[in-house]
This record gives structure tokens, sequence and C-alpha cells, in this order.
């Protein structure tokens, strides 16, 4: 199809204007999508299964922890920022809820509150030391991954934390994970909660003043500086929105699999980085935004269903997986040169 | 710039094209299995699968797909092929994952097992509580599932085997080596991680012994699984034997073959060989390791995990058959002993220990005379 109305374009010569139909252009805007539509062609293709509302539910499920955790990072990439320690504070949170309610016995709402603060305080950390000390993102977020995976294990002794088991002093845990907080991890709400995140995020990035002086810090900071936006301001919001929809991720998932093992959240952290970058071409926005990451997100999770359900080696997933990700990739960079 | 959108158009078709050839490709090869696996039965006939339960004999191939937890080791990738074997020995398409330790990977996959239609299902490792409420699930839909390794809850399920390897005779038999040939007031390390059901119970086992044998002296205990659990055990050992220099450390018992060859390797560089490792499990590279000229590395206790996966796809198999199972079903553990492995003729590895320990990666259990009725015909 492409094929057939290139020619049009050539006579213009001029990739960047708009009217006449460019092949680039579009394939920066849908690309991604149009990698999606492929795939799951092929997979239906391949096992109608793939398309059962059970299997479309579970591909959905599947991508929940990683979307929310990745809306997190969004933010952070919105101010131009980036924040690795995403991962860890999954990791973190996962284990403060768990062990609020088997360590603790404390009510849902205590457990849950406890855990976001915790995730609030690393959050506050990462800004002030980016902010105020001026230590470079990356690099910053990198020893705060560290940090926190090490407060994590440190917290739990090394162990998992579930239901009955053997505390320090020989004795049993008697804390039970409240049946509520059960519910978060499941269909439907799993999924309503990622989606309530992906439409707060999107409304507030795109529609919203501060959403918008974010992008503005993203685009220029100097330039945003001297049109009087607060810059540390919207840099510490960042960084503690980043936070907090880490630790929403880790709860979710503690809720999901009622456990605090070690380092839960770790392999999240890629898996959301590549939401992200995936998402910032899609529809032409060409800034990370939250819908992006939602296609992103459900490019993972459409592969990963589907590689299962057409039973290649779970040992060479990671090759295709990787493959799509620097095509779909290829489609946005390709342009932006 | 007309070059730039010829490459363009190239490079999305290419992609086009990769992307369906994957697709095809994979088709076509579980296809071809399938088909092989029929018509080997049908050109058979009839007479010659006397016996053979009628599930095993009908048209459509029976698929079942084996789920671990828990990934990356050696013992995962022989117990997957052990089971993988069995399966297509006895005529069923088997798939096999691994969430490399990710539990709700874990989950999302034996979900979409359960949507996909699977005839059963092999868990691995599903030691969390949420996996009982899945197996649960998996059994309303009809689906016949065998644990290995899982969490106790699933006892309460109907119509589920749980199968672990014998951790308490696991723990056991490398223990009791230990005590034996130890002097009796010897000072050891302790390489353990909490956590893990198999985990916990070698700890009791190991509990009772210090109990029983109040001059042994843990000094020192390490535990991470991690992405490299053997480097960081290695460094950690190390930094040990800094610390007790020689002659204050007589053994080390390592309860998982991660932590055996960590231990082995930090020996090794300090040549602190005069300390013994007694181990739990093995592998190809764990043999290798015990056999290396001056290896401290002297017993490791095991179960085959190959022979592990065929038991598992078994006991799934008589299921399928409507046949009789147990609740619950321990493999038996060998004790393999340095000495037995050199005193072999040849490298001793996984295909030819079976020639060193008796019992080694063989058993009839659960082996019905159907099964070896199909696997001739298959």
């Amino acid at each position: 199809m492409s094929n057939a109305v290139e020619p049009q374009t050539n006579p213009t010569s001029q990739g960047k204007q708009k009217k006449p139909f460019d092949l680039f252009q579009f394939l920066y805007k849908y690309g991604t999508i149009i990698t999606i539509v492929a795939l799951i062609i092929i997979f239906y293709i391949a096992n109608p299964l793939f398309l059962q509302p059970s299997n479309i539910i579970n591909i959905l499920r599947s991508i929940s922890i990683v979307t929310i955790i990745a809306i997190g990072l969004t933010i952070s990439l919105s101010v131009n920022g980036f924040d690795l320690s995403i991962g860890s504070v999954a990791s973190l949170s996962n284990a403060v809820v768990i062990s609020m309610f088997i360590w603790y016995s404390q009510s849902t709402v205590i457990a849950i509150s406890t855990a976001i603060l915790a995730a609030l305080v690393i959050g506050a950390l990462n800004a002030f030391l980016i902010v105020k000390v001026r230590i470079p993102d990356m690099l910053l977020t990198l020893a705060m991954m560290f940090i926190v995976q090490g407060i994590a294990l440190t917290y739990t002794r090394g162990a998992t934390i579930s239901e009955n088991m053997i505390m320090a002093d020989g004795n049993y845990a008697t804390g039970e994970i409240s049946n509520a907080f059960g519910m978060l991890g499941k269909v439907p709400w799993i999924i309503i909660i990622m989606l309530i995140t992906v439409v707060v995020v999107h409304i507030f990035l795109t529609y919203t003043k501060h959403g918008r002086y974010m992008y503005v810090i993203g685009g220029n900071q100097e330039a945003a500086r001297l049109s009087g936006i607060p810059v540390k301001k919207y840099k510490v919001i960042a960084y503690l929105l980043s936070a907090f929809f880490a630790s929403i991720g880790g709860i979710v998932l503690a809720s999901r699999v009622m456990t605090a093992e070690i380092n839960a959240g770790g392999p999240y952290l890629m898996d959301a980085v590549a939401a992200a970058f995936i998402g910032l071409s899609v529809l032409g926005a060409g800034k990370p935004n939250a819908f992006g990451t939602f296609v992103g997100a459900c490019l993972i999770g459409i592969l990963a269903n589907g590689l299962v359900m057409l039973s290649v080696p779970y040992y060479a997933m990671d090759i295709v997986k990787g493959t799509v990700f620097a095509l779909a990739l290829a489609l946005t960079y390709y342009k932006m040169k | 710039m007309k070059n730039l959108k010829f490459l363009a158009v190239l490079f999305f078709v290419f992609m086009l094209s990769f992307l369906v050839a994957c697709g095809t490709e994979e088709e076509t090869s579980s296809e071809g299995e399938g088909a092989e696996g029929s018509s080997g039965e049908e050109s058979e006939g009839e007479a010659s699968l006397e016996g053979v339960p009628e599930a095993f004999q009908s048209e459509e191939q029976l698929k079942v797909m084996v789920v671990r937890k828990i990934g990356g080791d050696d013992h995962t990738a022989q117990y997957l092929a052990g089971a993988k074997r069995e399966g297509e020995a006895l005529g069923m398409q088997v798939d096999t994952f691994s969430a490399n330790g990710d539990t709700a990977k874990f989950h999302d996959t034996i979900n979409q097992a359960i949507d996909q239609g699977y005839d059963g299902l092999v868990i691995s490792h599903g030691d969390d509580e949420a996996t009982v409420e899945l197996v649960q699930e998996a059994r309303d839909s009809g689906i016949e599932v065998v644990t290995f390794d899982s969490n106790q809850g699933l006892m309460d399920v109907e119509g589920v085997t749980l199968t672990s390897q014998d951790d308490e005779a696991l723990a056991t038999l490398a223990l009791d080596k230990l005590v034996e040939e130890q002097a009796e007031d010897a000072n050891i390390l302790y390489l353990w991680v909490d956590g893990f059901p198999p985990m916990v119970r070698r700890n009791a086992v190991y509990q009772d012994v210090l109990e029983a044998n109040p001059d042994i002296t843990e000094l020192e205990r390490f535990g991470v699984a991690s992405e490299n659990t053997s480097v960081d055990t290695q460094n950690a050992v190390a930094s040990m034997l800094n610390k007790y220099p020689e002659g204050e450390i007589d053994a080390i018992f390592a309860t998982w073959d991660a932590f055996a060859i960590g231990a082995t390797r930090a020996l090794n560089e300090a040549n602190r060989t005069e300390i013994d490792v007694y181990g739990i499990d093995v592998s190809n590279a764990d043999l290798q390791m015990m056999q290396e000229e001056g290896s401290p590395w002297k017993y490791t206790a095991a179960v085959d995990p190959m022979l592990i996966g065929s038991v598992n796809i078994r006991i799934l198999a008589k299921k399928i058959a409507e046949e009789e199972t147990p609740q619950t079903y321990d493999l038996e553990a060998s004790l393999i002993s340095q000495e037995a492995l050199l005193s072999a003729e040849e490298e001793v590895n996984m295909q030819n220990l079976v020639d060193v320990i008796d019992g080694w990666g063989e058993t009839s259990e659960f082996e019905e005379d159907w099964m070896i009725t199909l696997k001739e015909n298959n």
C-alpha cells in the first residue's frame, strides 16, 4: 500500500512538507501501531485463540504493572530527566506493603499509605540530589537503584515475605493479607487501575498547565526558566510522581503475587524503559506521553503472549522481543536524525 | 531524499516480511511435529496400540505445557528437556516455559495455558499462594495438573499430584557424610537462602544435625538467590576465607549447587582446597568441577533433574488417561561422591553417570505398559 502512493511524494521532494503523502511521516506516526496490528494478525493466523476475550484480558493484565511503572518513568522523561530507580522502588513498596500485613497486622489503608510514603521519601531524595546537588539524573538514579534495592533486601533480610513465614525469633508470622487488598491485583481491578493511571496522566501532561510546563522544561530548560516557569519545583514534582507510580506498580504487583520476593520489581525497569521509548513516536507525539507508553506496553505484552502461543522456545524469546523493539525504535529515530 | 525514501520502503517491507516469516516458520514447525506424531500413530494401526488409553489414540494430538518459575540454571534446562523428551516419546506436544524468576510472568503464562485449552499442565516451583488459585482455575476448566516443588496449599486442590525432590533425604545424605568424615568439633560455613520451600526443608534437617552434634560450629552463613548467584557466592566465600586463615575452616555445606560452584571456585582461587565442600543438586558443569584435579567439592546429593521432568510427565499422562495417581510423590535422592566419579574410566557426565551411581536417572515408577507400547510406536 505504501508503494503505490510513494511516487507522489517524489516531485515535491521536501520531506518535511505536510500536504503530500509523506512515507516518513506516516511510518513515524503509525509505525508502532502498524507493528502491533501486524503482530496481532500474525498471532491470530497462527492461533485463532489469540483474540478470544479471555486472552485479551490476559494480555492487559500482564502489561498493567509494566504500564503503571512506565507511566512514572514517562513523567520523569517529560522534564528531560531519567529515573532508573523505579524498579527498586517498586520492589521496596512491594516489600513494605506485604510486611505491613504479615509482620505488623496493619489495615489495608495503612499498609498502602506506608508503602507510598516510603516511595515518596526516595522520590524526594532523588529530586533533592538532582535539583540541589546537581548530580546528573541518570547517574544519581542509578546509584539510588542500588541503594533502594539494598534497603528492600535488608528490610526483608534477604528472604521472601509470605503468609505464615518463620520469623527470626522462630515463631510464625500471624498477619494476613486483607481480601480487599488481594482484589487490587485481580481482574478487573488491576486493568482498571492501569487505565485510570494512563488516562489521568495523559490528561495531566497534555491538557493542564502543569503538564505543558513540564514539556517546556523538557524541551529547553533555560528557555523555560527565563519565561518564568519554576523549573526546580516541576522537576521535584516529576521525580515524586515517578516514585509514586513506581510504588503503585509495586503495590499492585504485591497484590497480584501476594508475597514479597527479593527484587521483585527489578525486571520491570527495562520493560518500562522500552515501553516509554517506543511510546515516544506513537501518533507523532515526538515526546514522552502516557498514551504512547501504553501502546509501547501493549506491544511488549502482545509479543510476550504471542510468542508463548506460537510455542517459541522460552530461551529464544528475547531474541524476537529485542528485534521487534529495535525495529519499532528504528521507525522513530530514523526520522528524527 | 529519493534514496532515503527508497530505503525506508525497503526497510518497511523487510520488517513486515521478517514478522511474517517469524510467524509462519513457527507455525509450520509446530504443525510438522503434530503431523509426524499423529501419522506415526495412524500408520501403526489400532492393533499394536492395544491397552493404550483412548486419549492417547485419538487423532488430535494431546498438548501439555510445562511452566517453571525459576530459570537460568542447568537444573531448569535439564528438567524441561527431560519433560519434553518423555512427553514427545508418548506422542504429546510439549511446550516448555521458564519465567526466569518473574512471578507475574509465571502467572501470565499459566493463565494463558488455561485459556489455550492445554490438556495438561506441569507447574514447577510455584511456591506462592496465588499459584494455588490458578491451579484451582485450571482444574475447574478440566486441565490435569502435576506440580513440582510448589506451594503445599496445592494439597487442597482436588486431583493434583504434588511431587518434590526428597529434600530431607538430600540434606541428610550430604550432612551425614559431613558428620562422618569431619572431626567432631568441625568448623563449617553454611551456604543457604531463605524463602524457598525446598530450602526451608533443607534448613530444618541442617538445624537437627547441628543439634545432634553440638560440637560442630557454624562460623558464617551466606546466601542470595540472584541472577548470578554463583559469582556472588564466590566473592562472599573469598572474603570469608580471608577472615578465617588456614586451618580454621574444615568444611562448607552448600544447600544448592550454585552455592557449591561459587564456593569451589573461591577455594581453588585462594588455594584452600583442604576445605571440603558438601553440596546438593547436580548438573553437567557440577560433575566437571567435581572431577577437576584437587577439587574440594567432595560430595553432592541429588536427584536427576531430567528424571524429575519425565516422572512429572508420566504422572500427568496417567491423569489424562484417567488412571489413579497419588497425591504426593517424593523423588528418590542419591549421593554422588568425587571418589566414585574419579574411579570411572572416562569423564563422567550426566549421560553416563548411571554407570557410576546405582539407580541414577532410571526409574520405572509410573511407567505403565501402555506407555512402553506408545514409545515403541512413536
